[in-house]
C-alpha cells in the first residue's frame, strides 16, 4: 500500500510529463486499434465477397475433383446424401449444391460461351442473396425450362425476358448436352466476368441437361458459426462414411487470397511495430528520467531500510499506472470512434468504385469490432512496460547507496 | 551491555595506490541510552565511522557488533532488513520524501515494517505533537522550515523504537536557534524514550549537550570523554 502510494504520488510530481506520456500511449492505442480495425474490416469484406460468390467458406468435392475440376469428376450426392450430411454434422447449417460446366449458349443470332450453373435457388439465395441482384423477371417458378442469365450475357446475345435460348455442349462423361430454355430473368452478377457468362438453372434441370443425375460438382458447406469452418472440414474428412469425398476450407481453395491477407497484415504489423517502438522510447525516456532524478531519494530509502526489490516494484508500478491509464483512455476513446466508422464506413471515392466492383466489393473501407483487438492492446502495452522498466530497475538494483546519498 | 561495539575497525581507501585511512583501528563501545557526540575536523572520518556502524558501508578490517549481531558479515539484503528493524537514521540534508506529508514521512518506517495502522497513528501523531509539529501533520516537506524538516526526520528515525539512532551532522544545515532546539529535542527524547543517540558534528555550539564526546583525528580515536 505504501509502495503504491509512493508510486502514485511520484507520478504526479511532474503532472505535465506524466500526462504527455499517458497521451502518447493513448494515441498509440487509438491509432493501433484504428489501423487494425480498418485492416481487419477490409479483409473481412474481401473474404466475405470472394467466399460468397466463389468457393464458400468450405466445400465438399469428389476426391478427384480438386486436381481436375471437370464435370466428369462431379460427386454423387443426392437429396438423401445432403440430408445425411446435416444429420451427421450438427455444426453444419446448410449446404449449397452446384452442378456447373461450360457450354455454348445461343440466342437468335449470336452464340457465346456460357457458364451453366445448376443451383438450389433457396439455399443459393440464402447463401449469397443472389435474388437481390435480379434486374428483370424472376427466379425459377417451377417450370422445367427456366433459366436466369447475367445481364452482360443477355446484352451480348440480344436476349430479353421471355426469349428462348439454346444450350449446347458436353455433359457427364462425354454425353451430349443440348436443350432449349426460356429466359425467366436477368441477374446482375457481382463478378463482372461471370456476369458476361452466367446461366442459372434449377439443379435437377442441369443434371438432366448434362446427363449427370444425382451429381453435383461440389457442395458449399455453411457452418453454424462461420469461424468454425476448419473444425467442420476436419470432422467430415475424418468421417468414414465420406471417404469418396474430400472437404476443403476456403483457405485451401484460395491460397492467393490467404497470401494477399497475410501480406496486408504483415504491412500493418510492421507499421504497428514501428509505432510501438517510438512510443516505447517515449515512455522509456520518462521512466528513466523519473528514476535518475530520484537516485538520491532511492539511496535514502535503501539507507532507511527499504529493500531494493521494493523500489523496483515502485518504479514498475509507476510505469504500469501510466501505461494502464493510457490504454484505458485509449480504449475508451476508441470505442465511440470505431463504432462510428463501423456504422459509417469511409467511402473510397468515385475512382475506386469500378476497381472494387470488379472484385464484387463495395467501394468503402469497413471496420471490424473484434473484441480481440482490445485485450491484445492491453497485453502488448503490458509487455512494453516490462521491457521499458528493465533498465531503470537494473539501475536501482545496482545503485551505490553512499554515492547516491552524496549527490 | 554495549549496543554498539567495534573491534580493530579499519576503512582504507585506495589501498593499492595511496592508502587513505578513513577509519584507522578504532575499537569502541556505545552503551544503551548514551547520548554521544563524535567530533573532529572535516575529513577526520566521522561519516565513514557512522556509515560503518549503520551498515551502509563495509569495513576493510575489523568487526562490528550491533544489538548483539555481527553486521560486517551480513549480506546487503540482510543489512537493509537489519537497518529497518534496529537502526534509525537522521541525515544532514533531512532527506524527507518530498511527495509524502510530514505525518507520512514520520510514519514511513513503521509502515514499511508493517506495524498496525492504529499503533502507528498514535505513536507518530504523539511524537509529532511532542516536537511541536502537531499542526503541521499534512504539510509537505517543501512547506516546512529546515528545523521542522529535521524534527520530522528525527521522529521518523525514532517512531519505530530502534536500538539506536545515527545522525551524521544533523545540525549542519540549521541556524543556531534551530540547532539548539533540535539538540534539546533529541536530548529530551533520549531521556524520555531511553533511546541511544550517536551523532557527529563539527559544530562547537552543540557539543555541550552531549554526555560523551568522542574525538577523531585522521581516522583514529583521539579522545573519549564522558561528562
Ligand atoms: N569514497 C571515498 N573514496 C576515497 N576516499 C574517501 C571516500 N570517502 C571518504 N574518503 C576519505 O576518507 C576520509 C574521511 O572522510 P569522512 O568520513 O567523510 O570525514 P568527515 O565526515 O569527518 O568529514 C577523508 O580523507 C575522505 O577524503
Ligand atoms: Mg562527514
Amino acid at each position: 500500500m505504501i509502495l503504491f502510494k509512493l508510486a502514485w504520488r511520484n507520478l504526479w510530481r511532474s503532472k505535465r510529463r506524466t500526462w504527455i506520456t499517458i497521451s502518447s500511449v493513448l494515441f498509440a492505442v487509438l491509432l493501433a486499434l484504428f489501423l487494425e480495425s480498418m485492416d481487419r474490416g477490409s479483409q473481412e469484406v474481401m473474404v466475405q465477397n470472394v467466399v460468397r460468390f466463389s468457393t464458400g467458406y468450405a466445400q465438399l468435392q469428389d476426391t478427384l475433383y480438386f486436381d481436375e475440376s471437370h464435370i466428369d469428376n462431379a460427386m454423387l450426392c443426392d437429396d438423401d446424401c445432403m440430408e445425411k450430411l446435416l444429420e451427421d454434422f450438427p455444426n453444419l447449417a446448410y449446404t449449397v449444391p452446384r452442378l456447373e460446366s461450360v457450354a455454348l449458349a445461343a440466342g437468335d443470332e449470336k452464340t457465346r460461351v456460357g457458364f451453366i450453373t445448376g443451383i438450389h435457388y433457396e439455399s443459393e439465395n440464402r447463401f449469397n442473396n443472389i435474388g437481390e441482384r435480379m434486374r428483370e423477371g424472376h427466379f425459377f417458378t417451377g417450370a422445367d425450362d427456366e433459366v436466369v442469365i447475367g445481364t452482360g450475357l443477355a446484352r451480348s446475345l440480344d436476349l430479353k425476358v421471355g426469349d428462348s435460348m439454346v444450350v449446347f455442349g458436353q455433359g457427364f462423361q462425354g454425353a451430349m448436352a443440348a436443350g432449349k430454355f426460356v429466359v425467366a430473368g436477368l441477374v446482375q452478377h457481382p463478378v463482372p466476368d461471370l456476369n458476361e457468362r452466367i446461366v442459372f438453372m434449377p439443379l435437377h434441370q442441369a443434371q438432366w441437361l448434362f446427363d449427370a443425375f444425382d451429381r453435383v460438382n461440389h457442395l458449399k458447406l455453411v457452418p453454424q458459426r462461420l469461424r468454425h469452418h476448419q473444425r467442420l472440414v476436419d470432422a467430415i474428412n475424418a468421417h468414414p462414411d465420406y471417404e469418396a469425398f474430400k472437404a476443403f476450407t476456403w483457405e485451401e481453395l484460395q491460397p492467393e487470397l490467404v497470401q494477399t491477407i497475410e501480406f496486408d497484415q504483415a504491412g500493418t504489423l510492421v507499421f504497428l511495430l514501428i509505432l510501438y517502438v517510438v512510443i516505447g522510447f517515449g515512455i522509456f525516456g520518462t521512466v528513466l528520467t523519473m528514476t535518475l532524478e530520484r537516485e538520491k531519494e532511492f539511496g535514502v530509502l535503501i539507507s532507511l531500510g527499504m529493500q531494493r526489490r521494493k523500489l523496483a516494484q515502485v518504479i514498475f508500478t509507476e510505469t504500469l499506472i501510466m501505461n494502464f491509464l493510457g490504454v484505458l483512455f485509449g480504449l475508451l476513446l476508441s470505442i465511440p470512434v470505431l463504432l462510428y466508422f463501423y456504422y459509417n464506413p469511409i467511402p473510397l471515392g468515385e475512382g475506386m468504385e469500378d476497381m472494387m466492383a470488379e472484385y464484387g466489393m463495395e467501394a468503402v473501407l469497413r471496420f471490424s469490432l473484434d473484441p480481440q483487438f482490445f485485450y491484445q492492446q492491453a497485453i502488448i502495452v503490458f509487455c512494453i512496460s516490462m521491457v521499458i522498466v528493465a533498465y531503470p530497475v537494473a539501475r536501482v538494483l545496482r545503485l551505490d547507496v553512499l554515492k547516491a546519498a552524496r549527490k | 551491555m554495549p549496543v554498539i561495539e567495534t573491534q580493530d575497525l579499519f576503512k582504507i581507501y585506495n589501498e593499492e595506490t595511496v592508502p587513505v585511512y578513513a577509519v584507522n583501528n578504532i575499537s569502541i563501545q556505545f552503551d544503551t541510552k548514551e547520548f554521544t557526540c563524535v567530533i573532529g575536523p572535516s575529513g577526520s572520518g566521522k561519516t565513514t565511522l557512522l556509515n560503518l556502524i549503520g551498515g551502509l558501508d563495509s569495513p576493510s578490517k575489523g568487526t562490528i557488533n550491533v544489538a548483539g549481531q555481527r553486521i560486517d558479515t551480513m549480506s546487503e539484503s540482510e543489512r537493509i532488513r537489519f537497518r529497518l528493524e534496529h537502526i534509525g537514521f537522521v541525515f544532514q540534508h533531512y532527506n524527507l520524501i518530498p511527495v509524502l506529508t510530514a505525518y507520512e514521512n514520520a510514519a514511513f518506517i513503521m509502515q514499511l515494517q508493517g506495524r498496525p495502522e492504529e499503533e502507528t497513528r498514535e505513536r507518530v501523531t504523539g511524537l509529532l505533537e511532542q516536537v511541536g509539529l502537531g499542526n503541521r501533520l499534512h504539510a509537505r516537506p517543501s512547506e516546512l522550515s529546515g528545523g521542522e524538516q529535521q524534527r520530522v526526520a528525527v521522529v521518523r528515525a525514532l517512531a519505530s523504537k530502534p536500538d539506536f539512532i545515527l545522525a551524521d551532522e544533523p545540525t549542519a544545515n540549521l541556524d543556531t536557534k534551530a540547532a539548539f532546539n533540535l539538540l534539546d529535542m533529541m536530548k529530551q527524547l533520549n531521556e524520555d524514550e531511553g533511546i541511544t543517540f550517536l551523532f557527529s558534528t563539527h559544530d562547537q555550539r552543540v557539543i555541550d549537550r552531549a554526555s560523551r564526546v568522542v574525538t577523531l583525528v585522521d581516522g583514529a580515536l583521539h579522545s573519549d570523554e564522558r561528562r
